[in-house]
């Protein structure tokens, strides 16, 4: 059964090594497109708290405001109000310059399409955040290495992304989320093009370097992707409606259905 | 591997070489945006060597020529005789080692047909000077002695040896007196090597060129050589005080000079063409780059989303740019020197220069490859901003929309940018504001601003002409219509910007063609209207504006005046003068005989009937032209005052004239008057009629025979002929300039190829449906094709357009201000040609995009992302 948001259930997994407060902590956001009378309001007082070491699931039909919230805890998107911080820092309200550092920094991304570049190796891939943060590569030796060795692809270190197969891709993307050790992974619908064989591979991977200590948050339409992680959050219409526990595909999917048939009839369109 | 720790499969050392990698990524792109630097470099870098060559070739031959010379004495401008008296007052100046008088001849070789030789290097410049006398340009005998006899000349080293001449030839020479035989005594060495791009020089014993040149008395340079202790600059003012005004006394320095500053205003419509080239290149680029950008969105916004912060993704493109430039700025260097090459041979043989070999300077290597660099970060840094600008979320959503709409800001701002250089440009290119500095820079500066506001003013033409003619394509073929039309008519602002290229530099070439075929008709008319001979003696090659050609001895009329056709033969004298009396401006002092000139001459004066402006030149008056009128704000009644060194001598105005001669920059004066001021006695030309219609025919054979029995230098031509030869002059300057804007048309090519091939990997996928629902290779190749067609016609067609409505308007102001019969002559002919190259454009430029879009593999297209 969903329920609602409970901060002090909500945790499964290893804790945050007894900090006192959680790593994410986003409250009361909200994020509307366009004005007037075609404005489309994605987002509406969402508060959500990610705790370390977690890989949490964000759940939602097509238009719920998943991807505007993803982008707005990646520190893509700012909101219109409320407030998001990591490790107690708000970031909602910096300017362009120190949000860029942040990207750099503090955050990975793994993306749909996997946005690898394609003139660029498997391995100048994984260097490529290091790159763009105008760190030299030597830093990184052993360290790209090892990341392609850790996601099964340390014999492809000089193919091209057009010499990859979609998953192998999807896997080199992760290695580059994780390069430079970021405080939380944002993935968009990782398994989303992929087919179920490569996606269930992305989604081990990614359920083991959670277990390793890695926090993540997906956005999924995947449900059995969903029940690996340690819970799933389910939005619609930009608000959060429920969150059910990991672990379980058949629960996740129960809970899906439940969230689906909800829906309001002639609910308004929402788009991000 | 250069880093030794470097990860294995990594080769890139900094985010830096990302951009290699992209630009290798997009070789077809990359190799058009690097030809468009290498075009603008190329003729930057080949307008400034021929700039310097053209200032070094005069500085070259003054330092030949003037070796030993202090101080140079000539008459005013250089013009006419100085008195045989001058050289005895010069002698008498304290400072003065000595001074030589010379008699200058500038005679053409005549062949063993026994026939003058055209060219520049069947030219000859033979000095005439006391041989015994002081050795005033430091030239050494190499080879054989210095002329002892009167049939006896000396030929310059370099000269002597391109025709194959030594010691004991013999050189046959056209002269104003007749053909001339002459024996090579020996070959001479400047002190300064000498390159007059195959003029040659000789010299010859003062009595030899007199006779030659018909020039009995008087100097036409008298050249000083100072004592020692005697700076040039004092000894030139103590001669100043000696021989008075009307007399020119300059150190070498200064008449080098003066020679390069009245080549500058060739300089600024050189450097105004290249300009338009480095425009055009900037415009390739920018559009080039700002495709890039837009094909780029996700893989920007990604890597903004990795950390990239908006200062490195711009410097990151602006970098590409610039390597680009490299290799672009190598090849526009050695495309620069073949173009100098070109244009240096156009104007050895339309302009009659004596241009010398190709002067390649460091400056003028710097100044291209800086301009070219200039030129690229100009044209990538909207780009760079725009790509900086990209929000990081587009690594997860891309593109969206579309590009936005051009507004009314751009078209005010593109009006008011457009109207000055159509209003007042004209002036400037073909009227009298050419002069000064300042005159030029407002008239280059708006005509260039013109150009922005066309740019600007584009979509607002382009679109709407691409709308009208996609409908019947679209009627015709409604798949491969739409398919044609759609990215054209989506994407308005890079439409119109590849379009723009052909609009301005199409536009150019009609402003050309409608300037040239209106001042041809024009002058066709006049001459139409004026010319009451029959036939006109002058020297083979000859031209009334430009460099000074031999003159007619007077012998040669009476010769004529017995031939039993004739009914009445003229002279006509005329100079050109660097600065025309009591003006700034260059132009033509014209002499004639008050009594016979109406007899081949029907132009009717204003201010006065034909009759009393006669009268009044024979009493010593001078009629104007409007142009020198205008200029100087003199009229009917006013006074020209001609200081040459022969005499000061002031003129009432008696009438004035409409002539195109020199766009109306013109002073006629009678024969008496001329010689009285400048000495001169020689003939330009000879005007004669025919003793009755009927004996036309018979005066041309009589004349004809005569000059080919004793004066090979001199040719008769009709009326005819004489029109075809100004025609021929006018259209080989304007086509000199057409060839030059060519350049930027190729350029304009290469845009659309470009935005073709953008197009194609825009709608690779639906490229692929097509061709997976049976749409054969031909059918996609005609998709390209229309729309290439569609583009460069409406850019021609805008250009046609405007380039018209810019020339109409030139020709209307260019004619209340100064030539007033000018009449507006629309180049029908010359229109179709330019649309027809914009059809041919449009398919040259579809050649490569149709091909690539033809091969693609439907399968892989279908799949495309």
């Amino acid at each position: 059964m969903p329920t609602n948001t409970d901060r002090s259930t909500a945790t499964v997994g290893e804790p945050g090594g007894g900090r006192p407060s959680p790593l994410l902590e986003a409250h009361a956001l909200t994020r509307a497109f366009g004005g007037g009378a075609t404005a489309v309001q994605a987002l509406r007082d969402v508060d959500l708290t990610v705790e370390e070491g977690e890989l949490v699931a964000i759940m939602g039909p097509s238009g719920s405001g998943k991807s505007t919230l993803l982008h707005i805890l990646g520190a893509l998107d700012r909101p219109d109000a409320g407030s998001v911080s990591i490790d107690g820092r708000r970031y909602d309200d910096l300017a362009d310059r120190e949000l860029t550092r942040l990207r750099g920094e503090v955050f990975g991304f793994v993306f749909q399409f996997f946005n690898l570049l394609p003139t660029l190796s498997a391995a100048e891939n994984v260097l490529l955040p290091a790159l763009v943060n105008g760190e030299r590569p030597a830093r990184y030796a052993t360290r790209v290495d090892s990341l392609l060795g850790r996601v099964g692809l340390g014999d492809r270190a000089a193919h091209l992304p057009t010499e990859l197969s979609g998953g192998e891709q999807q896997r080199v993307a992760i290695a580059r989320a994780l390069l430079r050790r970021p405080r939380l992974v944002l993935a968009d619908e990782p398994t989303g093009n992929l087919d179920s064989k490569a996606g269930g591979t992305v989604m081990r991977l990614l359920r083991a370097v959670v277990d390793e200590g890695q926090t993540v948050v997906m956005v999924t339409h995947d449900p059995g992707a969903a029940a690996l992680a340690d819970r799933v959050v389910f939005l619609r219409d930009g608000q959060i409606v429920g969150e059910v526990e990991g672990g379980d595909t058949a629960r996740v999917i129960d809970a899906f259905g439940e969230v689906e048939a909800s829906a309001p009839a002639g609910a308004e369109r929402t788009s991000t | 591997m250069t880093a030794p720790a470097h990860p294995e499969g990594v080769r890139l050392h900094s985010f830096a070489g990302l951009g290699g990698r992209s630009l290798r990524a997009r070789p077809l792109r990359s190799g058009l945006t690097a030809a468009g630097i290498v075009l603008g470099v190329g003729m930057a870098f080949g307008v400034l060597v021929l700039v310097a060559t053209i200032h070094s070739s005069f500085e070259g031959l003054f330092n030949a020529i003037y070796g030993n010379t202090s101080v140079v004495v000539t008459g005013k401008s250089s013009i006419g005789e100085v008195p045989q008296r001058t050289l005895v007052q010069v002698r008498r100046v304290e400072g003065v080692k000595a001074a030589s008088g010379q008699v200058m001849g500038l005679f053409r070789v005549v062949g063993t047909e026994g026939e003058a030789q055209t060219g520049s290097s069947s030219t000859l410049f033979v000095a005439g000077s006391n041989l015994r006398g002081p050795n005033t340009s430091g030239a050494t005998v190499v080879e054989g002695t210095k002329p002892r006899g009167p049939h006896q000349i000396e030929l310059e080293e370099g000269w002597a040896r391109s025709h194959g001449l030594s010691p004991g030839d013999t050189i046959r020479l056209a002269t104003p007196t007749g053909e001339a035989t002459l024996r090579v005594s020996g070959v001479f060495r400047f002190e300064t090597a000498l390159d007059l791009g195959g003029y040659g020089t000789a010299a010859a014993p003062l009595g030899s060129v007199r006779r030659m040149t018909g020039k009995a008395t008087g100097w036409d340079e008298i050249s000083v050589i100072a004592a020692s202790g005697v700076s040039d600059q004092e000894l030139s003012r103590r001669i100043r005080a000696a021989v008075g005004p009307g007399v020119e006394v300059a150190t070498p320095a200064a008449k080098g000079e003066e020679v390069n500053d009245a080549m500058s205003s060739l300089d600024i419509v050189l450097y105004f063409f290249s300009g338009m080239a480095i425009f055009v290149s900037v415009f390739l680029i920018l559009n080039s780059f700002n495709m890039t950008v837009l094909q780029r969105i996700r893989e920007l916004g990604t890597l903004r989303a990795l950390g990239a912060s908006r200062g490195r993704i711009a410097v990151s493109v602006l970098g590409e740019a610039l390597i680009l430039a490299i290799p672009g700025c190598a090849l526009g260097l050695a495309l620069g020197i073949g173009l100098a090459e070109l244009l240096a041979a156009a104007m050895r043989s339309f302009f009659g220069l004596p241009i010398a070999s190709l002067d390649v300077t460091a400056g003028a290597i710097v100044g291209s490859v800086a301009i070219g660099l200039l030129a690229t970060a100009a044209g990538a840094l909207y780009p760079s901003l725009r790509a900086g600008r990209i929000a990081p979320v587009r690594a997860l959503t891309g593109a969206v929309g579309n590009e936005r709409r051009p507004g009314w800001r751009r078209a005010l701002l593109g009006v008011v940018l457009f109207l000055p250089g159509m209003a007042i440009g004209g002036l400037f290119w073909f009227s009298n504001a050419s002069g000064t500095t300042t005159a030029a820079i407002v008239g280059v500066g708006s005509t260039l601003t013109m150009f922005v506001g066309m740019v600007l003013l584009a979509p607002f033409l382009v679109m709407p002409l691409i709308d009208l003619l996609s409908w019947p394509v679209r009627t015709l073929m409604p798949s491969e219509g739409r398919l044609a039309t759609d990215s054209l008519r989506m994407n308005p602002l890079r439409t119109s910007a590849t379009a723009a290229a052909l609009v301005v530099t199409l536009s150019v070439v009609v402003v050309n063609a409608t300037m040239s075929a209106s001042f041809l008709g024009s002058i066709s008319a006049q001459l139409d209207a004026h010319f009451a001979r029959d036939l006109t003696v002058q020297p083979v090659g000859y031209s009334s504006y430009g460099p000074p050609v031999s003159a007619i001895d007077p012998s040669l009329q009476s010769q004529i005046a017995a031939l039993p056709a004739v009914g009445t033969v003229t002279p006509e004298r005329i100079v050109y003068m660097r600065k025309l009396p009591g003006s700034t401006e260059p132009g033509l002092l014209e002499a004639v005989d008050p009594r016979r000139w109406p007899l081949v001459d029907k132009t009717e004066y204003e201010g006065a009937s034909t009759a009393r402006a006669m009268a009044g030149l024979g009493g010593g008056g001078a009629v104007v032209g409007k142009g020198f009128a205008d200029a100087t704000g003199l009229a009917v009644g006013d006074t020209v005052t001609l200081r040459g060194a022969g005499g000061v001598v002031r003129a009432p105005i008696v009438a004035t004239t409409d002539t195109f001669e020199a766009n109306g920059n013109l002073v006629m004066v009678s024969l008496a008057t001329m010689r009285r001021a400048y000495g001169i006695a020689s003939d330009s030309t000879l005007a004669i009629t025919a003793v009755s219609p009927a004996r036309r025919v018979a005066l041309g054979r009589q004349v004809s025979a005569l000059l080919a029995r004793r004066y090979p230098g001199f040719e008769a031509v009709s009326n005819a002929e004489v029109k075809k030869q100004y025609e021929d002059a006018v259209n080989q300057q304007f086509s000199f300039f057409d060839a030059i804007v060519g350049i930027a048309v190729i350029v304009g090519l290469l845009g659309i190829i470009n935005t073709l091939s953008m197009a194609v990997i825009e709608r690779t996928r639906e490229i692929g449906v097509l061709r997976a629902l049976g749409g054969s290779r031909w059918r996609i190749r005609r998709t390209m094709l229309t729309e290439s067609l569609l583009i460069s016609l409406a850019g021609s067609l805008v250009g046609i357009a405007i380039g018209l409505l810019v020339g109409i308007v030139w020709i209307i102001s260019v004619r209340e201000s100064t030539l007033v019969g000018l009449s507006l002559e629309i180049p029908t002919s010359m229109l179709i040609a330019i649309a027809a190259l914009g059809v041919l454009i449009g398919a040259l430029a579809a050649i490569l995009p149709a091909r690539r879009a033809a091969n693609l593999d439907p399968l892989k297209a279908l799949t495309y992302e």
